[in-house]
């Protein structure tokens, strides 16, 4: 496959990132759609954490469940 | 016995790695907001870079293995592989997942538009998709051998698109930054540390995941068996 040809001005795409000189002027507000994209990244990880923390409260349940039936029916049978 | 402490050895190893992981992204936050300047053409929305781009190599990571203990567990048949092939396509959703928030968040303001079909863009999109089918698969009622074989298959097929989507942005024209591939022309030295403690960051926060999650399937997998082993000796009916 060929290498990518040179590109047009219309076709550029960043090849670096520089910091700014002076004061910073935006034309569209970038602010809120930063402040947006970090929001969403902490609540979908909290999210994550919520959900296993809740698939290991559910687990831990159903194996006390299993112990209780296991113990019972253990005991029973010690009787007999 | 033996068991018993390897295990509680694992869970004081994964808090000291959770704790490790925390004062790391209080560190990072400092590198992103009070260290690195604000970008000279696009402004603060760049600041998003810092997490997008460790966002989508903690996806890599998730995704690959996925597929690579996928492709054990087909040669082995050894659950523990399986489990931690589940845990990987989760942990790489996840962060598939923030890759494709917060990509068009910042294209908002770069390219004006929040979602543009460049190779980059669509190839994450398909890779996210594959795994996607693959916890649906998972997911949906019980799961048995054949499903778990079949979603197994499909994680591996998952693998094929990863490079693709690393090498689009160098083979094929399209809109995404190529900042800091080879043809790109670096960072600033300052903005360069907060990525670096991004990717520090991301990796410590996969591998915690990956092994939690795994440490959960695995006991999903014991309590499965002695579930069924118990009613196999008809100790259920009675509860």
């Amino acid at each position: 496959m060929p290498d990518q040809a040179a590109e047009t001005p219309d076709e550029a795409r960043s090849q670096a990132f520089q910091a700014v000189d002076g004061a910073v002027a935006e034309d569209i507000a970038g602010g809120p759609l930063m402040l947006g994209a970090y929001i969403t990244i902490f609540v979908l990880m909290l999210a994550y954490v919520f959900r296993l923390a809740r698939m290991q409260d559910k687990t831990q349940a159903d194996l006390d469940r299993l112990s209780k039936v296991l113990g019972s029916t253990s005991g029973a049978s010690n009787e007999k | 016995m033996n068991a018993i402490m390897q295990a509680s050895a694992q869970t004081k190893a994964l808090w000291a790695l959770t704790a490790a992981t925390i004062a790391q992204l209080v560190h990072t936050l400092y590198a992103i907001f009070v260290v690195a300047p604000v970008e000279k053409q696009m402004g603060i929305v760049q600041k998003i870079f810092y997490f997008h781009v460790p966002s989508a190599y903690a996806m890599y990571i998730g995704f690959t293995v996925c597929a690579v203990c996928s492709g054990i567990y087909l040669a082995t048949r050894n659950d523990k592989w399986d489990a931690i092939a589940v845990a990987g396509a989760e942990i790489g959703m996840l962060f598939c997942a923030i890759v494709l928030i917060t990509g068009p968040l910042w294209a908002r303001k770069a390219w004006g538009t929040f979602w543009v079909w460049d190779p980059r863009l669509t190839t994450t999109l398909l890779a996210g998709m594959v795994f996607f089918a693959y916890l649906v698969l998972r997911n949906v009622g019980d799961t048995g051998q054949v499903e778990r074989r079949f979603a197994a298959g499909l994680g591996v097929v998952g693998l094929l698109d990863l490079p693709v989507i690393h090498y689009s942005v160098l083979r094929w024209r399209g809109t995404h930054p190529t900042v800091i591939t080879a043809k790109g022309g670096g960072l600033h030295p300052d903005m360069k540390i907060a990525l670096v403690n991004g990717f520090v960051l991301f990796t410590l926060l996969s591998i915690v995941l990956i092994w939690t999650r795994t440490r959960a399937e695995r006991q999903r997998h014991a309590l499965q068996a002695l579930e069924l082993d118990a009613a196999e000796r008809g100790l259920l009916e009675e509860s």
